[in-house]
């Protein structure tokens, strides 16, 4: 019977090498001293044989087959092997692809589209304009508004709209739409405020642009309806915008009295007494609480895509988004970035994958 | 034809020369897969995916001791299969027959030669044997298999699983301290001659 013994680690890795002849000569004579006056190490020692011996002394199981390569197999084996370095170095480029893809923006010259999307352009209403104290002023652009023609015949960022001087100090914010969709057929695509046609399908709407001379409100194409943001300011007090821009509400409701405003940004109340109020709308669109525009505002910087209410029922099942054609552009190509960054980076695991395969079988 | 020799053919493409170098050392490859696997069948798979394997990477051979570079391909092998046995327990703990199927005693180690009473001491003594092989964690597994079952020395063994000899040693230590601790779990089963009991032993 063989006892089994409580001993240290640091002395069953000795007893351990001492069976397998692994101690060096001076441990060993030093362990056979001990073994001499340790009985539990004796015992351990001769379990530990023990074990060993039997361990050694299984049975060896009969070999099923040869294991030796048929020349088939050897040149299957070759064949798979030929696949290693193809898709080794398909994943590689696939990933310097997506690599090069992630970087290239870094170094690009274009601008960020970010501040330019959904733009709150500032403005100050014109002396002549009714309301001008420090609540929001909705104001209506409409397209089919008998307003002079001098038309502005270029955009011009929303940001420079702040640099025009006026002492008038409300401050208003607004966005001009030239277009709405599903109105009428034909004519798709981007409308900006100064061309005209187009009355259709195109979903995106335009800021109106600053640089319009006091006194014209200019006109802006063909549109049916005009849409207005009444927004509260966010960038200060505006120097001021050309009193053209600051055609108030009554005014473009006045001249055109068949065609109902868009509001974004009004509670659905309001909106609802408007849009029923057709085509005789009120002639003053109370402003926004402070909680509703900031969502309004928030809403509409928000880079993704901000769908307009259609102002009657039936207009058009899709939802239309406030975008400039800058802004189309580089969501379009971003979007295309997007992909082809997927498109890389599954390519460079499915080669890698492929890869890691054929090494294995 | 020497081992060298063999080798340098092999490296050149001679399919033939490795089939030597597999006649030479596939049974020692199979009996190591067998017992970190338990069962023939996985075994001879292993060994199969080993030699393919080894054929596969003979260009990476860099010299030094074949059956070292060959044990590793197979240890490691061994070591895939029982992950993806890991990942699917599945597996009896009893033996299969030639034709794969499972037996219900261990007659397979039948030993005719011997007295009844001791081919049943040794049939009971191999099953807790195998038994608390199969207990063990990979990394001990392996080093009691190398050493205590196919009798490999520590270079050989720290060159197969890449690991330094000091600690092939603690991990043996180990090792034959789990299967003493889980062979005592067997008691009665086991012959008497094999039992270890620390309660029966005057010092």
């Amino acid at each position: 019977m063989i006892k089994q013994a409580n001993l240290s680690h640091e002395d069953m890795e000795l007893l351990s090498a001492y069976l397998d002849r692994a101690l060096p000569e001076k441990e060993r004579a030093h362990f056979e001293l001990r073994l001499q006056e340790s009985a539990d190490l004796r015992q351990a020692l001769e379990a530990h044989r023990q074990l060993q011996w039997n361990l050694r002394h299984l049975p060896k199981p009969k070999l099923p087959h040869n294991f030796i390569l048929t020349r088939a197999e050897a040149q299957a084996v070759k064949r798979l092997k030929a696949w290693i370095p193809v898709f080794s170095t398909a994943s590689l480029v696939s990933f310097l692809i997506m690599a090069v893809m992630f970087v290239l923006p870094l170094f690009s010259p274009v601008a960020s589209p970010a501040p330019q999307n959904l733009a709150i352009v500032p403005s100050l209403s014109a002396p002549a304009a009714p309301a001008t104290d420090k609540s929001l002023k909705a104001q209506v652009v409409s397209e089919a508004s008998p307003l002079p023609e001098t038309a502005p015949t270029e955009m011009v960022p929303a940001p420079m709209a702040a640099t025009s001087n006026s002492s008038a100090e409300s401050v208003d914010i607004f966005f001009y739409s030239s277009q709405v969709m599903g109105k009428g057929g034909g004519g798709g695509g981007d409308a900006s405020l100064a061309s005209g046609g187009g009355g259709g399908g195109g979903l995106d709407a335009y800021l109106y642009p600053a640089a319009q001379p006091a006194g014209n409100p200019g006109t802006f194409g063909n549109a049916p309806y005009g849409i207005v943001v009444p927004v509260e300011p966010i960038y200060g007090k505006n120097p001021g915008l050309p009193q053209a821009l600051n055609y108030d509400l009554e005014q473009a409701l006045a001249a055109t009295p068949s065609l109902p405003p868009l509001i974004l940004g009004m509670d659905a109340e309001n909106a609802g007494k408007l849009i029923a109020s057709e085509p005789t709308l009120p002639a003053i669109i109370e402003p926004m609480g402070a909680a509703s525009t900031q969502e309004a505002i928030e809403s509409l910087s928000a880079p993704a895509e901000v769908p307009l209410r259609s102002p009657e029922p039936g207009l058009g099942a899709e939802t239309p988004t406030l975008r400039t054609p800058a802004q189309t552009r580089t969501a379009q190509s971003s979007n295309l970035a997007n992909i082809l960054k997927i498109a890389a980076g599954t390519l460079a695991l499915l080669f890698a994958g492929l890869a890691l395969y054929f090494k294995k079988r | 034809m020497a081992e060298v020799e063999l080798i340098e053919k092999a490296l050149k493409g001679d399919l033939q020369a490795f089939n030597d170098l597999v006649l030479t050392y596939q049974e020692m490859a199979f009996n190591l897969a067998y017992r970190m696997l338990g069962s023939k069948a996985a075994a001879a798979d292993a060994t199969q995916e080993a030699v393919i394997s080894m054929y596969r990477k003979l260009e990476a051979y860099r010299g030094g001791s074949f059956k070292s570079w060959f044990l590793r391909i197979v240890s490691n092998e061994c070591l895939d299969e029982l992950r993806r046995q890991k990942r699917r327990p599945s597996i009896s703990l009893d033996q299969e027959n030639e034709d794969g199927e499972i037996m219900e005693s261990a007659s397979w180690m039948k030993d005719d030669s011997l007295p009844y009473e001791d081919q049943i001491s040794n049939a009971e003594l191999e099953k807790a044997l195998t038994h608390c092989l199969d207990g063990l964690e990979e990394k001990f597994k392996t080093v009691i298999v190398l050493v205590d079952v196919s009798g490999e020395d520590y270079e050989t063994v720290a060159g197969t699983i890449r690991v330094p000899i000091g600690t092939i040693k603690s991990r043996l230590a180990r090792a034959r301290q789990k299967m003493q601790d889980c062979l005592q779990g067997y008691g009665e089963l086991l012959p008497e001659k094999f039992r270890l009991s620390s309660d029966e032993v005057d010092d």
